[in-house]
């Protein structure tokens, strides 16, 4: 008896759907001869009754005529809607929404990366990691950071214990690139850093770096203005201009912090730039001897220079982000609008 | 550090205009972080002189005033203490401004009041507000304000980097604004005027450490009248910072300004003996020092001592018994050369920074010593009177030995790419007072304020800064490849995160430090690493695994109302090892699901996501990188449900594990919902990709396609019936899919019925039926005898 009462249900579902699909009075129409009339299939079956057994008689019975009513129930209302002045384009409607699937997205700061690695990769750069627990020697020393350089402290640095920590920048990688391969050198090392900051809106315990590096006989000072001003306007347009202040880091020298002019205000002064037209990105010089000794370079052959990034500021300035918790949280209500 | 303009240009004489000295400032390394204009709001302030005051009945403050302006007299309430007849006062007719307001005409205490006897406060002079300001007598009245004081100045903020301590001072800046080209440098007048009798015979000093102290000088004043500051000097001081205290004590911090170095000031007559003795402390030797605070000194502190008992903790702060106070008459004056790792530990020891130890930690000038107690005693004899003893006495065991740094131009054209000249670097040098000279290549020695200049490249610096990092020559390097190729593994993240982005995903960055209290519930901090010395307890692990950094994620979200999430994320986790001395750093891929499978449509109900929503995610991604086919094998894995619980297997290679979230785990991290979770090894998934494609024959002939389907009992896996049905078809059967799952109605309990859908197919040609029914046949004999399958038509 299942196998007539399942029959029934496709019958039913191919017939509510041809009347639902007629287009015009005469398809339906003929549709509804097909199913309902003398010699449609409802016909056919209800004459087949008497082969089944009489047990089961009634119960078909009874499911097929309520079918019955339904497709005739529906072919009224389908001929009430076709004889009416609404044409199928009235009643067809467009403006129910798409069947959707979720719309993936890439993290801002995951996106701020890729940019950025293409944008040096054009300019021959290729990306170099190390791991973000390294070695105090990594970290500090081969940086020629002083002994009791505040850098070092508890108070600013994670330890996992003495001698190892987890690394405050990516310059680590600089380093062991530098060990592990000999000059030309061109990198730029991507990565998680750890600073023992609280949270707030400009700080974060772990944040994202971007550091570069160039070694070879001849790169000047006026190479690493190059490279930076290139950078800032592939990121963020030809207008972007670029300054570089003196400044002091243990392992370079010269050493400059660079400003790119305020994308917000174009220059003229706003609330984000503090009115200078100036923004403070970071820092960048022409590496020390001494760390060229460190890593067993020699300096009287060779001469670089390197510069970090705060990709976290970057992706903050490129999206205005006041807030670089955002960044870190993953509320996707954020992470939709990109 | 704070400069005063108004100082500095009586130090050095420029005509350039503020907004010019901030710029060369700044580009030249001294950045200036903040500009204040100071007296900007003052207008219409004069001297008067009060002539007459009076109670005001039913008030015990307040008193009525008459002052005279030089014209004409005015009545004036005042509500301060030590307001009296005939002083001469600073005063604020009606009209004129002070900050913050415009004097009106006012009634107070039921009198009229036709302006205000003003304090330094309210002119923010100083910070005095308990009292008006009393002018010296031979002021007269109706003397403007600008004619007193010149209290219109403008205040630098600068950021000075730790390399340049000559630069805490107005004489270093002035030295800046020198080479920069804004004109000559003259030092402060030190001309003294001395007694005949000798300091040396009045004072002794003795240093038992000369590594700690290479240089230690002393003066003597006698007779000196310790009162409050001339307003010129306490508005100096209170402009660049600091309080004012007493003349004396506001001389030596105005000389610090002035000159850069530290001085202290001793109540000579406390002296036990006449003698310093300067000696490392005892190792928990107690001094209070004059913040009223008992400090325990260790031994490597350097003290200060009267040869009896300690008078000052050297180069950080002095004591309390010495301090110089209403009482003192005579004076030693203290102007020292402090080694600055001696200065930095001690000041670090006692968390105690000052504003001369943040000087001599630096590097102070030991060859200012010197001039600056000079410099001082002369303020001291014009301001506080007294009588300065004849001589200074030096000590100086280990005297500063300037380093000759040998200076090739070629060398710093070919490090900034410039093309200068060698009289042009020696102009620079020559600037910044760097005596150079250039004879064969540039010859400099470095002078005794610039520690920080040792090596050629040092110069190099100096030289770039003052010619402008603006002027170096920009150079456009060609691209070049050097080395610049995409890795695999970068090639292959890339088409993850595209891959799974577009099938939905949303990437999320998570921080690596997780919460302790999560990994100890999850069983696993014995097993991770964790920081030392952590901001808090929910950031003192590295993540052992993505899931502890994911469900965080997760809870939040769905606190949000964020409840369908499909989130991945590529990162790393890090695993404890007692054989590797650097904690092994692992990158994975996470992807966790939660919640519905697709957002909400009107024609159909949303599904959840579930065990093979991941599973299906994961094959689809294997198949999408070309992976191999993904085998799962049961272990338990600590945050899964017993039976949902996997290895995942390429081959025999473990990529790593998938299952459904456990609930003990779920309810650990606070979440109702079910979440499927996923991590696999990226560096294992990477290698097992192949490096290149080979594209495939398409198949010449049609396959013919037949369905079986099977009860089974209930613990038969479907693959293992897919797997015989390959296997039994002897090749012909290339591809097998499992098109139903059926319990119910008509299949025994403990059974299921499972319905395969079979490609049957040659290569070189077309099957025949009678082919087809064959193999058909033997597929559903080798089910039956197998896995006592019963054939469901
Ligand atoms: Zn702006």
């Amino acid at each position: 008896m299942s196998e007539i009462l399942a029959f029934l249900k496709t019958i039913e579902d191919e017939a509510k759907t041809a009347i639902e699909n007629a287009s015009d009075k005469a398809v339906l129409d003929s549709v509804i001869y097909s199913y309902l009339g003398r010699k449609g299939k409802l016909a056919e079956i209800s004459r087949g009754l008497g082969k089944l057994d009489p047990q089961s008689r009634p119960q078909v019975g009874a499911r097929l005529n309520e079918l019955k009513k339904r497709l005739t129930d529906l072919a009224e209302k389908k001929t009430g809607i076709l004889t009416s002045t609404l044409t199928s384009a009235d009643t067809f409607d467009y403006t129910l929404p798409g069947k959707r699937a979720f719309v993936g997205r890439r993290h801002p700061l995951m996106q701020t990366v890729d940019r950025i690695v293409n944008i040096f990769r054009g300019m021959g750069f290729s990306v170099a990691t190390g791991p973000d627990i390294d070695t105090e020697f990594n970290n500090f020393d081969a940086l020629n950071t002083p002994e009791d350089h505040p850098a070092r402290d508890l108070s600013d640095t994670f330890y996992i214990r003495k001698g190892i920590l987890l690394r405050p920048h990516t310059s680590t990688v600089q380093i062991r690139t530098m060990q592990a391969q000999k000059p030309p050198v061109r990198i730029i090392s991507p990565g998680r850093c750890y600073r023992s900051d609280t949270p707030d809106a400009s700080h974060s315990p772990v944040f994202y770096q971007c550091e570069g590096l160039f070694v070879d006989e001849h790169v000047t000072f006026g190479d690493l203005k190059g490279v930076i001003i290139q950078f800032a306007k592939d990121m963020f347009g030809p207008r972007i201009k670029v300054r570089f202040r003196p400044h002091f880091f243990p392992f370079t020298e010269p050493s400059a912090e660079y400003d790119f002019s305020c994308m917000i205000c174009g220059g003229n002064g706003c609330r984000v730039c503090k009115n200078s037209g100036w923004l403070e990105i970071s820092g960048a010089g022409m590496v020390d001897p001494e760390v060229f000794r460190a890593v067993g370079y020699d300096p009287d052959r060779v001469t670089g220079f390197a510069f970090g990034m705060g990709v976290d500021r970057i992706t903050m300035l490129r999206y205005r982000i006041g807030d670089i918790r955002l960044l870190y949280e993953n509320d996707v209500r954020f992470l939709r609008q990109f | 550090m704070k400069i005063s303009v108004n100082l500095l240009r009586k130090i050095i004489d420029f005509d350039w205009p503020v907004d010019k000295v901030v710029e060369r400032l700044t580009m030249s390394g001294s950045e200036v972080e903040a500009i204040e204009n100071k007296g900007s709001d003052i207008e219409g302030i004069l001297a008067a002189k009060v002539i007459e005051v009076s109670k005001i009945e039913g008030s015990d403050k307040l008193t009525c005033c008459t002052v005279f302006d030089g014209k004409e007299k005015i009545d004036v309430v005042c509500g301060a203490p030590n307001v009296a007849k005939d002083q001469v006062v600073l005063f604020a007719p009606v009209g004129s401004k002070i900050p913050g307001m415009t004097l009106k005409k006012a009634k107070i205490g039921g009198k009229e009041s036709f302006g205000m006897i003003l304090s330094e406060a309210e002119l923010q002079l100083s910070d005095n507000a308990d009292e008006i300001a009393v002018l010296d007598d031979s002021i007269k009245p109706g003397k403007s304000l600008e004619g007193i004081v010149e209290y219109k100045d403008t205040i630098l903020e600068l950021e000075i980097t730790p390399n340049r301590p000559d630069c805490l001072s107005h004489i270093g800046i002035a030295r800046e604004v020198q080479a920069l080209g804004g004109g000559k440098l003259r030092m402060p007048d030190i001309n003294l005027n001395e007694i005949d009798k000798p300091a040396s015979e009045a004072v002794k000093i003795v240093i038992d450490d000369p590594d700690g102290c290479p240089r230690y000088t002393g003066r003597v004043t006698r007779n000196v009248k310790i009162a409050p500051s001339p307003l010129w000097l306490k508005m100096m001081v209170y402009y660049l910072g600091m309080r004012p205290i007493n003349n004396v004590v506001d001389i030596t911090n105005y000389v610090m300004l002035e000159l850069g170095h530290p001085l202290h000031a001793f109540d000579f007559d406390l002296f036990k003996k006449p003698q310093v003795l300067v000696r490392n402390a005892f190792e928990g030797e107690k001094f209070i020092t004059l913040d009223e605070v008992e400090r325990t000194l260790n031994s490597n502190h350097l003290l200060i001592t009267d040869s009896v008992s300690g008078v000052a903790i050297a180069g950080i702060m002095g004591g309390e018994h010495s301090e110089v106070s209403e009482k003192t008459s005579h004076i030693l004056l203290e102007s020292a050369y402090f080694d600055p790792v001696t200065i930095r530990r001690g000041s670090k020891a006692l968390g105690l920074a000052t504003e001369s130890s943040r000087r001599f930690e630096r590097g102070a000038d030991p060859d200012m010593a010197p001039v600056a107690n000079d410099r001082a005693c002369k303020l001291i004899s014009e301001i506080a009177g007294g009588e300065i003893l004849k001589g200074i006495v030096d000590t100086y065991p280990k005297p500063f030995m300037p380093v000759e740094i040998d200076l090739k131009p070629e060398n710093v054209n070919h490090l900034l790419g410039t093309d200068l000249s060698p009289d042009t670097m020696c102009d620079i040098l020559n600037g910044l007072n760097i005596n150079t000279e250039n004879r064969n290549g540039l010859k400099a020695v470095q002078p005794s304020f610039r520690p920080d200049l040792v090596r050629e490249v040092d110069l190099s610096e100096e030289i770039a800064r003052i010619y402008g990092f603006d002027n170096i020559p920009t150079v456009f390097r060609p691209g070049g490849t050097l080395g610049a190729e995409e890795t695999k593994m970068e090639r292959i993240t890339g088409q993850v995160r595209s891959y799974l982005t577009g099938a939905g995903g949303t990437e999320i960055f998570s921080l690596t430090l997780v919460d302790s209290l999560l990994t100890k519930r999850l069983g696993l901090l014995e097993s991770s690493v964790t920081v030392m010395n952590p901001l808090s307890e929910e950031m003192a692990v590295v993540r052992p695994g993505m899931l502890l950094s994911m469900l965080p994620v997760i809870r939040r979200n769905i606190n949000f109302k964020e409840k369908d999430l499909f989130l991945y994320e590529i990162g790393d986790i890090y695993l404890l090892s007692d054989k590797e001395e650097l904690p092994p750093q692992q990158n994975c891929l996470a992807i966790a699901l939660t919640g519905n499978e697709s957002p909400v449509f009107w024609g159909s109900a949303q599904r959840k996501s579930d065990f093979h929503t991941i599973k299906g995610l994961l094959e689809n991604l294997a198949d999408y990188l070309k992976l191999g086919k993904i085998n799962l094998r049961p272990e338990d894995y600590f945050a899964f449900e017993k039976s949902r619980s996997f290895e995942v297997y390429i081959g025999d290679i473990n990529i790593g594990y998938l299952g459904s979230v456990s609930d003990g785990c779920l309810s650990t991290a606070d979440i109702k919902d079910k979440v499927h979770f996923v991590e696999i090894d990226m560096c294992k998934m990477v290698d097992l990709i192949p490096e290149s494609i080979t594209a495939k024959e398409l198949d010449r002939f049609p396959s013919a396609d037949r369905d079986i389907a099977v009860v089974i009992d209930e613990n038969i896996k479907a693959e293992d019936i897919r797997t015989e049905i390959i296997d039994s078809s002897k090749g012909l059967a290339t591809d097998v899919l499992i098109f139903d799952l059926y319990r119910g109605k008509n299949i025994p309990d403990n059974k299921k019925s499972l319905a395969f859908g079979i490609k049957y197919r040659l290569p070189d040609r077309t099957l025949t039926d009678d082919e087809v029914d064959d193999v058909h046949g033997r597929i559903a004999e080798a089910l039956k005898s197998k896995f006592g399958a019963e054939l469901r038509s």
